[in-house]
């Protein structure tokens, strides 16, 4: 009659609910939900947080589940709100939202293991949909914090009730994060990055304004200087002199009197340039500002990327708005020359003036027109005009009238490099001289460590091109001529008065100003280097790591091998730990001497004292008896013994030290055997 | 079918690893370990994750994705290490009633300076039970084990499992050890103790309190304690009194199964299963007579053991493990 | 404190010349008194029990009563008893036997529960409470039982929790050949009582005791100790571990021996030495399962737990 254990079915149960897992989970889900919270409209954080409490209070037994009925009509609703807010459920924006409600409903039902761990992955889902958004530097600890917070909620979750210390739970996914480093870099490094996406994108339309393309300094009474960067340029060999550094932008072709726009223009050849002295090569990384304009330093080669249009006057444009970091290489010479004649077409276009504005400005071209015998000297006349008339730098310059040339020279006779530029050009085209407005940047902020130039918001100019026959066109900058001091040094050296406290604060203590250089580096170098990490990149690594032509396969080659080292290190690491293993160094030592003691044929059982085992071998192996007796007495001393401190430190050292010298012979010394008589 | 499964991969581990001898210390080659559903759904999560990082082209999804599959794989050897290194040291079955749930009590040690936790050990068709082992600590797993009918219960399919630390994993080990759990007869009869055959009349002794049958009162001497002075009495009125007790001698039983003759066996085997739990609750001493055999006139736990051991083994061939292992 | 050493060694030796051959059981008697403790000696008959507990009296040279137990025997003729006064109407406290230094109960299974219960309660406070009043034993004082647990008839086994309250419980067993021929030759060793001078005086023993509390105890050791301690209460087959107070117990006996072994610290070799005297009677094994021997359950103990490094 031997029977078998019947198959009965395990009891059921009616077990509470722990709170603890409950707890982890809804503060994974809420973490992960907050890092979005920005790009969630405001009735889904508060479905959120309606849902946390309840489920909280559910959890803790103060409130009774909601029944699914209600769930069910809740999840109705609240998708056809997300339908309702995006008219899709499609894409990043939309999809983080529902992913937030539908996390909320499912975090209302949870009961089990199983449910907690589908909201646990949500809230990984919302952290990697955080990363999606962006991926600033700043936010990096934020995305750090949330996957420990996860990976903690998870352990919890699987250890079920209230036993496990928390401390030692967070300790052990922490550890187990630390551990899963190496593979997430060598995966990070080498695992083939695809260049474009599967799908297409849905563009960011969200956009902020930067640089524009058309100018009316008379309608600016007060131009705030901003500090948010623009653009940062790395130069790769020479770095031009600091007069050379006009970062080009839109150029304004069209002039109504008051404002100079781009013009719908009708584009007409780029004369052919020659180019001067030496290339510079450089790269740049733009900062997103929603428009299309990709700033080079004057005057550029050519254009770097095929969706990058190499306009007329020696602009790039590129096809879509710049909405994400975006880096290109370019290649440029500051000096050129151009001897052919520029047409007529071109020529009418850029000498057009408004008929019947700025008279005065006319006359004024007119009656130095008349004394200069050539364009040159018309042109000198005009510096000498801006050098002598009594022209002030100012960035609170008074409002000017609709005939704003005239108003500027003959009235008010302060302005910012807007007013100067304007002027400028019109008294040029009005003295016939073919002349353009150049907007763009000047200068730009040396980071010492990270070794590239950072051109901010502030650094915005404009600047004029006249067309010298014979020579091409010429940078000419008024701005220069009437306060040469702002190409030289700041915004704040000279009117400090143009930024708020805060900044000027910021940007005037020289230990600040380093420390914002040191984490503009750190950023930019983020940036550059993971943000913007691409295949190349990958297949620079393994060429400096010594492959020859690397490609994919190299890649997969390496991915491999570093895949399977990690494996072996984890396997070693984490099986070490699992056997019994000596915790200190005096235990090391000791566990050596008895591997030493072991070698020569008498080993420690496992039970067995110091002391024991000092008297075994003075019955065993007298002759080891001599050197391993006091080692045992000595370790049986510090190990058991009243020392402490430093005392015992050093005690531990030279017992290491006793015990690294000590040499046992395999056998013992061959002593013959005694025979007794009675044998 | 997932039943099926089971039992076939436990016949094929025990092909494998052969029988077992305490202590088992749970080595590498015994360890077996699969995705647990959570762990087939967290792939499926990283697959979601790393398709949308590669679609965006953006590197700091990636390094999420790759991160989290990493945690993964070391929570893959961390869920094996929960199980490794520990030993088994003892698994001992405690016998039962025949519809009482025996107890397969074992103890696990953890000679390694790390926690191990929620550490499983179940049997089919037995709710599990489920323990944290402290650092080179020991501790004790007790599985209630339900039964049906008297005799030698063979136990067989203890497996020790975990899915700590993370859930993601399930590492388990079968253990097969020689385990049976004797199953007394159910302790039930309606006859009462059968009268004394051969008492001896025990010497009355006279003791403070050692049994608890009043003898009587007698007048105070000199040095008698307080505590035995009849208080009531005196308040009364009467002269002090000494309250007296003495603890009564245990009879002998004997317990034969022939006497039972109006009974099928089973009846017989438990009405004498009642006697005993009967006998050995009143601290008497008694004797067990059956077919096969004899025990002796004696008393305590241990002789109670045998008696209904002998009981619950009575008519049974003796186990044929070769048979079970083979099975 | 070496003239204390050599005091001790001197009563060692003393003892050695009245009971023969069982220098281990001898040490671990002083040891168990040396750590404050009560002693147990178990065994049959005719080993030598009483005449050990007399020597260890005379050694010690403390004052000493000797208590017969029997199951007759009250717990207001171990304790003392209020005795009524006619004359004055009133009850008066005369102390009993156990008012001493050292009070040997010999065949302590014999006494009724009762009075079993009175003497252990009076031997872990060392005090005794006797009709609202409290009066304090004397110190040093030490409680050396004996009991023969092979009888069965008209006896009470002392339950567990009783048995806790001794800190050591010492089996002496049958000499050997040699020293039971001398033995024989030599006749009863008991008269050999008088002519042992004591070693030893109660002053000089609380000195002692206050050395042995002061013994090193390192952390590795009590690693050790609980490392002991939680195998007996992993084991499933014994009913219970062991408890706390037996935890504490093993390190004081433990911190006796290494002071007789003229150690300034406890080593794991002393917790092994007295392991078993001060374990065995504390472990039971579970019902229905087969008892072994205390010593084997308590070398098994030792062999499974590794010294820690």
């Amino acid at each position: 009659m031997d029977s078998r254990l019947r198959a009965v079915p395990p009891p059921l149960h009616a077990e509470r609910e722990p709170l603890r897992p409950m707890l982890w989970t809804i503060a994974a889900f809420v973490a992960g939900a907050l890092l979005n919270v920005d790009r969630i409209p405001l009735w889904a954080t508060a479905v959120l947080i309606a849902c946390a409490a309840w489920q909280l209070s559910v959890a803790a037994h103060k409130l009774p589940a909601l029944p699914k009925p209600a769930q069910l009509i809740l999840t109705f609703v609240l998708v056809t709100c997300v339908v309702a807010t995006f008219h899709t459920l499609n894409g990043l924006p939309a999809g983080t939202v529902l992913l937030v409600v539908m996390g909320s409903i499912k975090l209302l039902e949870t009961r089990g293991r199983r449910d907690r761990y589908i909201v646990i992955g949500a809230a990984l889902f919302l952290l990697l949909a955080a990363c999606l958004d962006r991926q600033a530097l700043a936010r990096l600890p934020l995305y750090l914090g949330d996957a420990l917070l996860c990976c903690t909620a998870l352990l919890v979750s699987a250890y079920g009730g209230a036993g496990l210390e928390i401390r030692v739970a967070a300790k052990l996914a922490a550890r187990s994060l630390l551990l899963a480093l190496p593979l997430a870099l060598v995966f990070f490094l080498f695992f083939p990055r695809l260049p474009g996406g599967f799908w297409a994108l849905p563009a960011n339309d969200d956009a902020i304004t930067g640089l524009g393309e058309s100018m009316s300094p008379g309608s600016i009474s007060q131009l705030t200087a901003s500090y948010d960067p623009a653009f940062r340029v790395r130069f790769a060999g020479a770095i031009p002199p600091p007069q050379e550094r006009y970062w080009r932008g839109p150029v304004l072709h069209d002039f109504d009197g008051y404002t100079w726009r781009r013009g719908v223009v009708e584009a007409y050849r780029q004369p052919a340039l020659r180019y001067l002295g030496e290339p510079f090569r450089y790269s740049v990384t733009l900062v997103p500002d929603a428009n299309r304009w990709w700033f080079t330093l004057d005057t550029v080669v050519g254009s770097p990327d095929k969706h990058v249009f190499f306009s007329y006057d020696y602009d790039l444009i590129a096809r879509e708005p710049v909405t994400q970091l975006t880096t290109y290489d370019a290649l440029s010479y500051t000096h050129t020359e151009s001897s052919e004649p520029l047409s007529n077409f071109a020529r009418k276009i850029e000498s057009a003036l408004p008929p019947n504005r700025n008279p005065r400005t006319r006359e004024l071209a007119a009656r130095l027109r008349e004394r200069a015998a050539a364009d040159p000297d018309f042109v000198r006349a005009v510096i000498d005009f801006f050098r002598t008339g009594g022209f002030q730098y100012s960035l609170t310059p008074p409002m000017l009238d609709l005939d704003s040339v005239d108003d500027f020279l003959f009235h008010t006779r302060e302005g910012f490099c807007g007013h100067y530029a304007s002027a400028f050009v019109a008294l040029m085209r009005a003295g016939g001289v073919p002349a353009r407005v150049v907007t763009g940047y000047q200068g730009g902020e040396w980071n010492p460590i990270g070794g590239y130039f950072l051109i901010r918001q502030s650094d915005a100019h404009a600047w004029a091109e006249i067309w010298i026959e014979g020579r091409g066109w010429r940078r000419v900058d008024p701005t220069a001529i009437v306060a040469p001091e702002r190409l030289s040094r700041g915004i704040l050296d000279i009117l400090p008065n143009a930024v708020s406290g805060r900044t000027r604060l910021l940007y005037t203590t020289p230990l600040l100003v380093h420390l914002l250089q040191g984490w503009d580096a750190l950023n930019t170098a983020w940036n550059e280097r993971i943000v913007k990490f691409d295949v190349n990149m990958q297949l620079g690594i393994l060429e400096r790591l010594g492959v020859r032509s690397a490609d994919w396969t190299a890649l997969v080659a390496a991915l491999a091998s570093g895949l399977i080292g990690w494996l072996a290190w984890i396997a070693w690491h984490i099986g070490r730990s699992a056997g019994p293993r000596p915790a200190d160094r005096l235990a090391r030592a000791y566990a050596r001497l008895c591997r030493k003691l072991a070698r020569a044929g008498i080993a420690r059982d496992a039970h067995e004292g110091p002391l024991d085992y000092a008297a075994r071998i003075v019955r065993r192996r007298p002759d080891l008896a001599p050197r391993a007796q006091p080692l045992l007495a000595r370790y049986a001393h510090l190990r058991y013994g009243p020392v402490g401190g430093e005392v015992a430190a050093a005690a531990t050292a030279a017992f290491e030290r006793m015990v690294l010298r000590l040499h046992v012979a395999r056998r013992p010394r061959s002593t013959p055997l005694r025979r007794s008589k009675s044998l | 079918m997932k039943r099926f499964l089971r039992a076939r991969i436990a016949s094929w581990a025990r092909r494998r690893q052969g029988a077992d001898v305490l202590p088992v210390t749970m080595h590498y080659r015994r360890i077996y370990i699969l995705p647990t559903r959570a762990g087939w759904g967290f792939a499926f999560l990283l697959f979601c994750m790393f398709v949308a990082g590669l679609n965006y082209s953006n590197s700091t999804a990636l390094f999420l994705t790759f991160w989290l599959a990493g945690f993964v794989l070391v929570g893959l050897h961390r869920c094996h290490r929960n199980l490794l290194g520990i030993a088994l040291q003892g698994a001992t079955a405690v016998p039962t009633f025949a519809g009482g749930a025996g107890e397969l009590e074992l103890t696990l040690e953890n000679p390694a300076p790390l926690m191990r936790l929620r550490i499983e050990a179940d049997l089919p068709g037995v709710a599990p039970s489920v323990t944290d082992i402290a650092p080179r600590c020991a501790a004790r797993l007790s599985l209630a084990l339900p039964t049906t009918v008297r005799g030698r219960l063979l136990i067989d399919g203890l497996r020790l499992t975990t899915a700590l630390p993370f859930g993601l994993f399930r590492a388990w080990t079968w253990v097969y050890l020689p385990l049976e759990l004797i199953v007394y007869p159910r302790a039930r009869g309606f006859f009462p103790l059968p009268t004394v055959a051969g008492v001896t009349p025990g010497a009355k002794t006279r003791g403070g309190s050692g049994g608890d049958e009043w003898l009587g009162l007698r007048a105070f001497r000199d040095g008698d304690s307080p505590h035995q002075v009849a208080w009531k009495a005196y308040a009364r009125g009467a002269p002090l009194l000494v309250k007296e007790y003495c603890a009564a001698a245990a009879p002998e039983r004997y317990f034969d199964f022939e006497r039972l003759p109006n009974l099928d066996t089973e009846r017989r085997l438990e009405q004498l299963a009642a006697w005993i739990v009967d006998a050995e609750n009143r601290g008497e001493r008694y004797a067990l007579t059956l077919p096969g055999g004899k025990l002796a006139l004696d008393r305590g736990a241990q002789h109670r053991h045998r008696c209904l051991s002998a009981l619950a083994l009575h008519g049974l061939a003796p186990a044929r493990r070769a048979a079970a292992i083979a099975r | 404190m070496e003239p204390d050493r050599a005091a001790l060694q001197r009563g060692l030796a003393a003892l050695g010349t009245v009971i023969l051959g069982k220098s281990t059981q001898v040490r671990l008697c002083l040891a168990c008194l040396l750590a404050r403790g009560h002693l147990l000696i178990e065994d049959v008959p005719g080993v030598g029990k009483t005449t050990l507990a007399h020597a260890l009296a005379h050694v010690l040279g403390l004052a000493w009563q000797r208590v017969q137990f029997t199951s007759d025997l009250l717990p207001a003729d171990v304790i003392g008893v209020s005795v009524f006064e006619r004359t004055r109407q009133l009850f008066e406290f005369r102390k009993g036997p156990i008012f001493t230094q050292l009070l040997l109960a010999d065949e302590i299974n014999r006494a009724s529960p009762r009075t079993q219960s009175a003497l252990l309660e009076a031997m872990e406070e060392r005090q005794v409470s006797a009709d609202l009043t409290t009066y304090s034993l004397p110190d040093p004082f030490f409680v050396v039982a004996t009991q023969n647990p092979h009888d069965e008839v008209g006896t009470f086994a002392l339950p567990e929790s009783q048995l806790d309250r001794f800190l050591m419980c010492v089996t002496l067993g049958y000499p050997d050949a040699d020293h039971e021929r001398e033995l024989l030759k030599s006749g009863a060793r008991r008269e050999l009582l008088p002519q042992i001078a004591p070693a030893l005086n109660s002053v000089a023993l609380l000195r002692i005791q206050a050395a042995v509390r002061a013994v090193h105890v390192a952390d590795a050791l009590l690693d050790y100790t609980l490392a002991l301690i939680a195998r007996t209460r992993a084991r499933a087959d014994l009913k219970l571990g062991l408890s706390p107070r037996a935890g504490q117990g093993l390190i004081r006996a433990s911190q006796a021996w290494a002071y007789m072994q003229n150690r300034a610290a406890v080593m794991p070799e002393d917790v092994q030495a007295v392991l078993p005297a001060v374990v065995a009677h504390r472990l039971e094994r579970r019902e229905g399962l087969d008892m072994r021997a205390g010593s084997a359950l308590t070398d098994e103990i030792l062999k499974a737990v590794p010294v820690p490094l």
